[in-house]
């Protein structure tokens, strides 16, 4: 309040003491009410010495008012308007007031006309300074809403980023539960393998000693070439049936002699010439075919366990604390392929994989990216045709890891892959592609990395670059962390 | 009919193999022949028709180089030489909408999960094949002692009285 609005007031009030009287000064205490919202004003009160306090009720509990807009005259308005306080007015410290009713201020204001200019100018003030006030707050409240409209779209974005994190942890959760079951997995496996692996050895050795015969080497023989031989080949096979079956006149037996190994028709002949001799050919015949077929199916079951050996070999790696490949991107490349084998039997498959030196990144994470690159590649390029695996330096700053698929169209596939909303459900993941792409992204670029989807009409390449330790030198203290989707074992 | 045949496409040599292997029972009733993709299937088929021989079963592994199994199927169910052959899908891996498909567009006579249970497989087998000979052999008794005797003898029966 100005000194203008004082000298306006002690004008009003020396008019009022002049035509009434001087009227009686009343002490009230602190804490007293002079309105009392929504209640009815009888009378105006003048404030002529203490301090007081304006407060209105709201939803959630009084507002307190700054009494600078009001003045020291308490109740015009509501005088003048539907008699009821627009807000409680208390003392806030002890007070001198005059109490006016209507009748006494018109009263005074009919005796003195200067009063009522007096009195006139300090209303005007009083609604001048409370329009100016209005419109200060209508200034506030537009800046509130932009300041609430800036923490909505920051908490937007918090809830998001909080979305993203629960995702992650999901991911990270079912990957750690995978890990588990891949370490129990590994344990009911691991011995039967090799204990496999030994007693077929041994078999073999047994089969041998069994066969060894120096009066008659033909089974032992049968037995060595079955166990030699390559994967039989359907379609040859069937191409050298009808010169067999014409050199020996019998398909069965043109049958019989492929399944004993024998497809050279002149060998055949001789074989048959030779077991005429013996005293019964058939037999004969059906006992070397045995001898094959056991080699044989030796040799697939050498195969198989081999296998299921490499499988397990490499799982364990991936499973232990402190991998021997920690840093070396090659190597965890090559054990992410060795565990995506079998989805890669019809691709053909061109490894490029040059030294590289260490990287930032902790293998445990990386070797989830890479198989999360490698397996989503090949199962949006439907696992068929070519797959380029490339592995080597940039420079000495980074380490560049480039899968690319022969289909263009695996493009579509992996773009959707990489969008963060597929982090919780990757349909790659589920199928055994590790964390999913999304995550294998978020992990990448946590470590200064990029992972990115190039596309052209040839193909689809994943890129993977990731800076060396040389140009991060910053050493990673403690025990390596588990990245997301790290398998715990 | 000149000579009957089982078809065995399956891609991986040792499955294969093996497959073959727990089908010789058989091999006294039908001619069991094995390829490793579809193309290959195709020509056999071919060459099995120029001689007169006869599909009565086909044996389909689902994740073929180049064409799923079920795909394979349905294309043999509309091919006149092969509509009457029972067909098998062979496989772990078909999701349920490929199943559907085999179901109801391939008519397939069933769907053998890997790894299958020997006595479970021979037990289609000689089913499905009983079914093919009473249906379109002319000359049952080859098959009396290999196949179902009893359920073959009934037909035998049967076609006496018509």
């Amino acid at each position: 309040m100005g000194r203008a609005d004082a000298e306006l007031e002690r004008l009003v009030v020396d008019g009022i003491d002049a035509a009434l009287g001087r009227p009686h000064r009343e002490r009230l205490p602190a804490g007293s009410l002079l309105l009392e919202e929504g209640r009815a004003v009888e009378a105006i009160v003048i404030v002529l010495d203490g301090e007081v306090g304006l407060r209105r009720s709201a939803a959630h509990g009084d507002v307190g008012l700054a009494g600078s807009a009001t003045g020291r005259i308490f109740g015009l308005t509501p005088l003048t308007l539907d008699r009821r306080a627009f807000f409680t007015c208390a003392a806030v410290t002890d007070l001198v007031v005059i109490r006016l009713s209507e009748a006494e201020l018109d009263a005074a204001l009919r005796a003195d006309p200067a009063l009522q200019v007096h009195f006139l100018n300090l209303l005007l003030r009083s609604l001048a300074r409370r329009h100016r006030r209005t419109t200060e707050l209508q200034v506030e409240v537009a800046q509130l809403n932009h300041w609430l409209g800036e923490q909505r779209d920051e908490l937007a974005a918090a809830l998001h980023d909080l979305e993203q994190a629960h995702l992650q942890l999901l991911a990270s959760a079912r990957m750690a539960l995978m890990g588990e079951l891949a370490a129990g997995l590994l344990h009911e496996l691991s011995n039967p393998a090799g204990a496999l692996a030994r007693l077929t050895a041994h078999l073999a050795g047994d089969l041998e000693a069994a066969f060894a015969d120096p009066d008659d080497e033909l089974p032992a023989r049968s037995f060595r070439q079955g166990r030699a031989s390559a994967p039989p080949d359907t379609r040859s096979a069937r191409r050298v049936r009808p010169a067999l079956e014409e050199a020996v006149g019998d398909r069965r037996l043109a049958d019989q002699l492929l399944a004993a190994g024998i497809d050279d028709p002149a060998h055949a002949r001789r074989l048959l010439a030779a077991l005429a001799a013996a005293p019964d050919p058939d037999r004969r015949l059906a006992e070397l075919t045995r001898c094959h077929r056991l080699g044989r199916q030796l040799q697939m079951a050498e195969e198989l366990i081999g296998r299921i050996g490499g499988v397990v070999t490499t799982l364990r790696r991936e499973l232990q604390q402190g991998s021997p490949v920690a840093g070396d991107v090659g190597a965890q490349v090559e054990d992410a392929l060795g565990l995506l084998a079998h989805r890669l039997r019809r691709m053909t498959v061109e490894r490029t994989l040059h030294p590289c030196p260490p990287v930032v990144e902790p293998a445990e994470a990386l070797a989830q990216v890479w198989l999360a690159v490698l397996a989503s590649t090949v199962d949006a390029a439907g696992g068929r045709g070519r797959l380029d695996v490339e592995v080597g330096p940039v420079d000495e700053a980074t380490v560049q890891v480039r899968v690319r698929c022969s289909d263009p169209r695996a493009g579509a596939v992996l773009a959707r892959r990489l969008e963060p909303a597929a982090a919780g459900h990757d349909a790659s993941a589920a199928h055994g592609a590790g964390i999913g792409l999304a995550l294998s992204r978020h992990v990448v670029e946590r470590g200064g990395g990029q992972l990115e989807l190039l596309n052209d009409d040839a193909g689809t390449a994943l890129v993977v670059r990731l800076p060396t330790a040389a140009a991060h030198p910053t050493p990673r203290t403690g025990t390596p962390r588990q990245g997301p989707g790290c398998a715990s074992s | 009919m000149r000579e009957l045949v089982i078809l065995c496409v399956e891609d991986e040599p040792e499955v294969r193999t093996v497959l073959v292997r727990d089908l010789e029972p058989f091999a006294r009733a039908a001619r069991i022949e094995e390829m490793t993709d579809a193309a290959e299937a195709r020509e056999v088929i071919a060459t099995l028709a120029t001689a007169g021989d006869q599909v009565g079963l086909v044996l389909c592994d689902h994740r073929l180089p180049g064409l799923r199994g079920v795909d394979f199927l349905v294309e043999l169910q509309a091919d006149p030489r092969t509509r009457a052959a029972k067909k098998v899908l062979v496989t772990g891996q078909a999701g349920l909408d490929d199943t559907i498909r085999a179901l109801n567009e391939a008519r397939i006579d069933h769907y053998i999960a890997k790894p299958w249970a020997v006595r479970d497989l021979q037990r289609i087998v000689r089913a499905l094949l009983t079914d093919f000979v009473i249906e379109h052999a002319d000359d049952l008794l080859p098959y009396v002692r290999v196949l179902d005797g009893e359920r073959i003898l009934e037909a035998l029966s049967d076609r006496l009285d018509d």
